[in-house]
């Protein structure tokens, strides 16, 4: 276990490096002088020309990237171009709020997706089977800023149920609910999809059969056998779903109003941050790749015949 | 066709409509899409089924168009990520060893980025524009296509025919392009129409946050993000242009599934 | 498979003690009595330093947590701030400030002369950076200290404890308005070193009206009443500040009643103004700000003075101010906004008249069969669309065909500084209230440019009649100088004036009064009530 750990790390090296390339020059083309952005409306040619040479945007590029390595390995991910602080302070403040959301929505995507997925799979054909399609079709299918603005609609102003924004409100879980179910959604009909392809699957096999015959209950065969194969796509869902949620806090933050890492983004967007945008999306990339690797590894170490294969060579 | 479900047909039935719609959409639209009118601001004179938007164009008309626009951007954007993909799957697959290797950390870097934090990124590079949006979700889609056309490739390799045609003398090009390409062909056609839908996804994404094509054209996204204001006063301007991006996203992904069952059936649980 | 079982319950467990752990989610929800005000920010103020802050959601804070020398009342009449009376001397050149005594800053320390001359050293100390370093470049030895050649402005000194002296290059008669920005706001000098690591802003401590006793970036800010705040008691016990970027949320919060205060746009002025609740809770405030096309002077077709009349000719103004404005605008009859001194109630500016409009475009060669066609560049906002798509339609009608190129703010700034966009849809919104700052920024040829003057405008009369207003002290008198050369301004058309847009408020029911001016963006927070 311990190689295959330090073989799919060490893989991971030139994926960094080039995450770390492309996001710096990401940076460096992008239109517009931020210095100008710094100096304001009626700042002088001379000002800009002065705040961009303390700013370092006068500086050969090479140099400039590796800098920009350096400054990463401390920690610096520069300083917004608004306000002068610190990215990496800011995506730390940030952060928590978004990781709550995700942890919550993954509940409810796990929670749902189980529930379709097993009712599908077991009451095949039948008409909640179709019920279940459907829920899952349309959760892949509807934007998530629909869905967001339906639900923001329908239970914060309409029925008051829920607070409008999820950072105003005496519970702060109560106000992330709305937010999670709306991310929670898309990737609970994703995993209900799989779960319920994977159990008919092995429902069918013959040892399952043989149990059948044997006597053995429905729910007992389903929570004993079948579902423990489902559990691996469960996991591999979950990878995916870190993804889907950094991408989704940008619009459901922004509809909900979660002092996230999401709107975040989406406000220095508007102000064209860029140092910001640069640290928030290298930041994900990274999360990212982290979260994929410890799938990987818990992948393996649940099944044991992947990583030996892997070991051997055969990728 | 006869190989189709019900699902699967009335999803077939559903492209008919959306295409027919895009391609006529110039005859069946009542009104300019783009025609404002100060006078016509969020009211429903006769003639306007569905009303005017903030600037006194018929939503109905910016609808239809809005039809043609989003399949345009999202086949252009699927397109280009297709060529970019296979050309990548292919070789890599195909030759496999060092070239591989490199190919495919190409990808993991490109898979890596959350996509819409990756097109927002493109998109402000380019500066906004149509081009921009179908540049910006072509780059983030064509790791995903090129991942899978290399494991296709990859089986393929060894298979007997391209190891026949090998030992006749073929060259690298002529294999891949007569032996390889055409057996990747069902895959292809099946990551196409999915990929339309996570195309459409991302053009509506990239709009509502302001990064879209100019907002007086008409499309879908846009139509969402400009009414969104309007939300509390007249739902429609936004909840209409977001049913028919749910529309045409659910037309692909059944299309999708439909035809990986019926292409491919072998595979199905692979993608 | 027991490990598969292991591992879920596992990552649940992990999940839930993570969830735990991680900071209590901000919550602006806690006790709102009868005496906290809330209200909403459109955008997370980026700075609370008065030296750096451009944008009104910043000078919102500043103006409730730190004071200037003087300072505009809610009926926009200049009176003392931190000074309690001045002279001005040396025809216009020297101004002499007494100060208030007994004043104290927020964390108790007394606040001096020393805390002035401090606070404008700094704001013209070139490691700050400041972007409105110009609020002070009329002071004699700005220029100096600016370029670091002085470590000190020779034009600032503080006689004693309670005077601080200032003196200038040239006479400049608006610069008492001048010190009413936030730029001109007071630091305590003993705080030089957290001001300049910038942790001072964190619980920053000045001494205006309210203290910061909470923040949470990109959600709320928290202010507290004052108690030792040396003018008139504070009628809040809180004020709450939400940041709600998206104009569609701020309405919903309002609904519900968690806003105290609404700005009104386009998009909810029908619908609330129509709900008979609201009746007589809507204020329209005159604001500063002229709207306008801007058009290259220098580059053809616009250096043709007919084509610049035309088309400032064929635009009815009334009509879209109404359409889109429901009203709340008055049509721009030069740049000088209602309310500031120098405008005039009878300047002519140009009528609706296309006849008149279309004659023009013939004489310069432009009719229906060969249009003039030109490229607008506008901000790529919704509200800029909501406006130019209208323009766009109007001018078509008279076959002047016009392409919309919508534009991110920085990429436009270069574009027209390059000279490639020749017709641009912007602002104007002024700092302060004279009519100065509508026309030596925006007009006179040493701002040419990138400097304000976007227009290129150049003349050299009106220059030099700009120049010789500004050394007139008498207000009505240089109101009369400013109506002048705006006037004269007007017959060049350098411009497409368009209006003065109003900013509309919705009162929530628990409000009992509040006064409101076109300065309301930098409110002291001193006259609003509530009900109990």
């Amino acid at each position: 276990m311990l190689e295959y750990t330090l073989k799919r790390a060490a893989g991971t090296i030139p994926v960094i490096l080039g995450i770390l390339a492309i996001s710096f020059v990401v940076l460096y083309l992008i239109p517009g002088n931020p210095a100008e952005t710094l100096a304001g409306p009626r700042a002088s040619p001379e000002s800009i020309a002065r705040i961009a040479r303390e700013m370092g945007l006068d500086q050969p590029l090479h140099l400039r990237f590796i800098n920009y390595i350096v400054k990463i390995l401390h920690r610096d991910l520069g300083r917004s171009a608004i306000n002068d602080r610190p990215v990496y302070t800011s995506i730390r403040e940030k952060f928590p709020y978004t990781l709550k959301l995700s942890i919550l929505a993954m509940f409810i995507s796990i929670i749902s997706g189980l529930i379709a997925g097993i009712i599908g799979a077991l009451r095949r054909g039948s008409f909640i089977d179709r019920l279940c399609t459907v829920f899952s079709v349309s959760g892949i299918s509807v934007p998530i800023f629909l869905t967001g603005l339906i639900l923001l609609y329908v239970f914060a102003v309409k029925l008051r149920w829920f607070p409008i924004s999820a950072d105003h409100c005496p519970n702060p879980w109560l106000g992330l609910l709305l937010p999670a179910i709306t991310l929670g959604i898309r990737s609970g009909a994703f995993l209900a999809r799989i779960i319920r392809s994977s159990l008919i699957e092995v429902l069918n096999q013959d040892y399952i059969r043989t149990a059948r015959a044997k006597g053995l209950s429905s729910w007992r065969i389903l929570t004993h056998h079948a579902l423990l194969n489902a559990l691996i796509p469960i996991i591999t869902v979950i990878g995916l779903d870190i993804s889907s949620f950094l991408n989704g806090s940008v619009i459901v933050e922004t509809i909900f109003g979660i002092p996230g890492l999401g709107r975040f983004t989406m406000e220095s967007i508007l102000k064209r941050d860029y140092p910001v945008i640069q640290g928030v999306v290298l930041f994900s990339a990274l999360v990212f790749v982290t979260i994929n690797l410890l799938v990987d590894l818990l992948y393996a170490w649940i099944n044991p015949r992947i990583r030996d294969e892997i070991l051997a060579g055969k990728s | 066709m006869s190989r189709l479900t019900f699902t699967g047909k009335l999803a077939v039935v559903g492209l008919l409509f959306f295409i027919l719609v895009a391609l006529f959409a110039g005859v069946i639209a009542p009104h300019d899409p783009t025609e404002t009118d100060p006078e016509r601001i969020l009211k429903a004179p006769p003639g306007f089924p569905l009303g005017c938007d903030q600037s006194g164009q018929c939503v109905l008309s910016r609808l239809i168009h809005g039809a043609r626009l989003t399949l345009e951007i999202g086949f252009f954007a699927r397109f280009i990520a297709l060529l970019v993909g296979l050309a990548v799957g292919l070789t890599a697959g195909y030759f496999g060893g060092w070239w591989d290797w490199l190919l495919m950390r190409i990808v993991d870097i490109f898979l890596a980025f959350p996509s819409l934090l990756l097109a927002i990124a493109i998109s402000m590079v380019l500066g906004q524009g149509l081009l921009t949006v179908i540049l910006a979700i072509a780059i983030v889609g064509w790791a995903e296509t090129a991942r899978i056309v290399r494991g296709a490739a990859l089986e393929l390799r060894s298979a007997e025919f391209v190891e026949a045609a090998h030992a006749m003398g073929a060259s690298h090009t002529r294999v891949i392009l007569t032996h390889i390409l055409p057996n990747c062909m069902p895959l292809v056609v099946v990551i196409f129409t999915m990929g339309m839908a996570t195309a459409i996804l991302a053009e509506a994404s990239l709009s509502f946050l302001g990064l879209g094509v100019d907002p007086s054209l008409p499309t879908w996204g846009g139509m969402v993000s400009t009414g969104k204001d309007y939300l509390l006063h007249s739902p429609g301007l936004s909840i209409y242009p977001g049913l028919c991006i749910g529309f045409a996203v659910v037309v692909f992904n059944l299309l999708g599934d439909e035809l990986r069952d019926v292409l491919d059936p072998g595979r199905r649980s692979q993608w | 498979m027991k490990r598969t079982w292991l591992t879920l319950t596992t990552i649940l467990i992990g999940c839930v003690v993570i969830g735990i752990m991680t900071k209590k989610p901000a919550t602006t929800a806690q006790k709102t009595g009868g005496d906290t005000f809330r209200m909403a920010l459109t955008s997370e103020p980026a700075n609370l330093d008065p030296a750096r802050g451009v944008d009104v959601n910043e000078g919102c804070v500043q103006a409730k947590l730190f004071d200037g020398l003087v300072r505009f009342d809610e009926k926009m009449k200049l009176v003392g701030d931190l000074a309690e009376s001045w002279d001005i001397k040396d025809e216009g050149k020297t101004y002499v400030f007494h100060l208030r005594h007994g004043v104290t800053f927020h964390d108790g320390k007394p606040f001096s002369a020393r805390d002035v001359v401090f606070s404008f050293n700094r704001l013209l100390d070139p490691a700050v950076k400041s972007p409105r370093t110009w609020v002070l470049e009329k002071v004699s030895g700005a220029r100096e200290r600016l370029a670091g050649t002085a470590s000190d402005v020779s034009g600032i000194s503080a006689p004693d404890e309670s005077t601080v002296k200032i003196t200038l290059v040239e006479p400049f008669a608006p610069f008492i308005s001048l010190l009413t920005m936030p730029a001109c706001y007071v630091l305590p000098a003993d705080s030089a070193e957290m001001i300049s690591d910038r942790s001072f802003f964190e619980k920053p401590s000045g001494t205006g009206p309210y203290t910061m006793v909470g923040r949470e970036r990109d959600s709320f800010i928290r202010l507290a009443a004052n108690p030792t705040y040396h003018g008139p008691k504070p009628t809040l016990e809180t004020i709450e500040l939400r940041i709600i970027p998206e104009n569609m949320k701020a309405e919903m919060e309002f609904e519900t009643g968690n806003l105290d205060l609404l700005q009104l746009f386009p998009s909810n002025y029908d619908r609330l103004a129509g709900k008979s609740e609201n009746t007589g809770r809507i204020r329209d405030v005159p604001a500063m700000n002229v709207f306008y096309l801007g058009l290259n002077n220098q580059k053809p077709p616009f250096n043709d003075i007919h084509i610049r009349k035309a088309l400032n000719m064929l635009i009815d103004r009334e009509a879209i101010i109404k359409a889109v404005y429901k009203g709340r605008a008055s049509v721009a009859h030069g740049s000088i906004p209602p309310g500031i001194i120098g405008h005039s109630q009878t300047a002519p500016g140009f009528p609706f008249d296309p006849k008149q409009g279309s004659e023009l475009l013939k004489e310069a060669g432009f009719d229906k069969k060969h249009p003039l066609k030109f490229d607008l560049f506008q901000k790529s906002s919704q509200a800029a669309f909501e406006v130019t798509r209208l323009i766009q339609g109007e001018f078509k009608k008279y076959g002047v065909q016009v392409t919309l190129r919508p534009m991110e703010w920085s990429a436009l700034k270069d574009a027209i500084d390059k000279g490639e966009a020749t017709a641009f849809y912007l602002s104007w919104y002024g700092d302060y209230p004279d009519g100065e700052n509508f026309l030596f920024p925006v007009f006179h040829s040493q701002n040419w440019g990138s400097g304000g003057n976007r227009a290129c405008y150049k003349s050299a009369a009106v220059d030099s009649m700009i120049g010789s207003a500004l050394h007139i002290q008498d207000t009505a008198k240089r109101a009369e100088a400013y109506d002048k050369v705006n006037r004269t301004i007007v017959d060049d058309a350098p411009w497409v004036y368009l209006w003065h847009l109003n900013e509309s408020y919705l009162l929530g029911p628990r409000v009992e009064s509040i006064e409101m001016s076109p300065l309301f963006g930098y409110d002291k927070g001193l006259t609003v009530t509530m009900r109990k």
